[in-house]
């Protein structure tokens, strides 16, 4: 069984999924839910993203990012999308 | 091909749309094994009480008990509650998750 990705479309959307994802759950910060990938906040997830181009048009770089996150461009956002099931939006 | 579709709730009526609804319904519709959890502000949807469509259609609902705490309101009678905490194996465990 593949494991969900859940993808966090804003600040209120990682409110929605913390506490209903798995501890080694994938997550990936994307629209405005980049800008809680920048503040350092105690997350269980085996890994967690956000999308470099989401950064680059609010402009912020992947430098901004809190410790343990990492920026993903377009193609290892597709790779992610393609390993994972199923695909879970917060907004 | 038969899959399992999660529908999570998590908007209050009128913030809401009808959208996720007539997803699960036609979902229902083409036999698939669906399922809607309310969350959140989603448990508001109980006041009114949920669409007659949708619970003819829909056989498992549920609600989260910890976001019906959160609000103060009572369990609701005739609908299983959900532990949070349990959420996350239903979702992992989904072919389709859709959230509203």
């Amino acid at each position: 069984m593949t494991r969900p990705l859940h993808m966090i479309h804003s600040a209120a959307g990682l409110d929605r999924c913390l506490g209903r994802a798995n501890a080694d759950a994938t997550l990936l910060m994307l629209e405005d839910g980049v800008y809680a990938a920048l503040t350092s906040r105690s997350i269980p997830a085996r890994a967690i993203y956000a999308l470099a181009e989401d950064l680059a048009a609010r402009g912020l770089s992947p430098g901004d990012l809190a410790p343990g996150i990492t920026a993903l461009d377009m193609k290892g956002f597709v790779a992610l999308t393609v390993a994972h099931s199923p695909l879970i939006a917060w907004f | 091909m038969h899959k399992t579709f999660l529908f999570l709730q998590t908007r209050a009526p009128l913030e809401a749309g009808p959208e996720a609804f007539d997803l699960a319904l036609t979902a229902a519709a083409f036999d698939h094994d669906v399922r809607l959890v309310l969350a959140d502000d989603g448990v508001h949807w109980l006041r009114a009480g949920l669409p007659e469509l949708v619970t003819e259609a829909v056989e498992q609902i549920a609600v989260e008990q910890e976001s019906l705490a959160e609000r103060g309101l009572a369990a609701p009678e005739g609908i299983p509650l959900l532990a949070r905490a349990d959420l996350a194996g239903l979702l992992a465990g989904s072919d389709v998750v859709v959230t509203g």
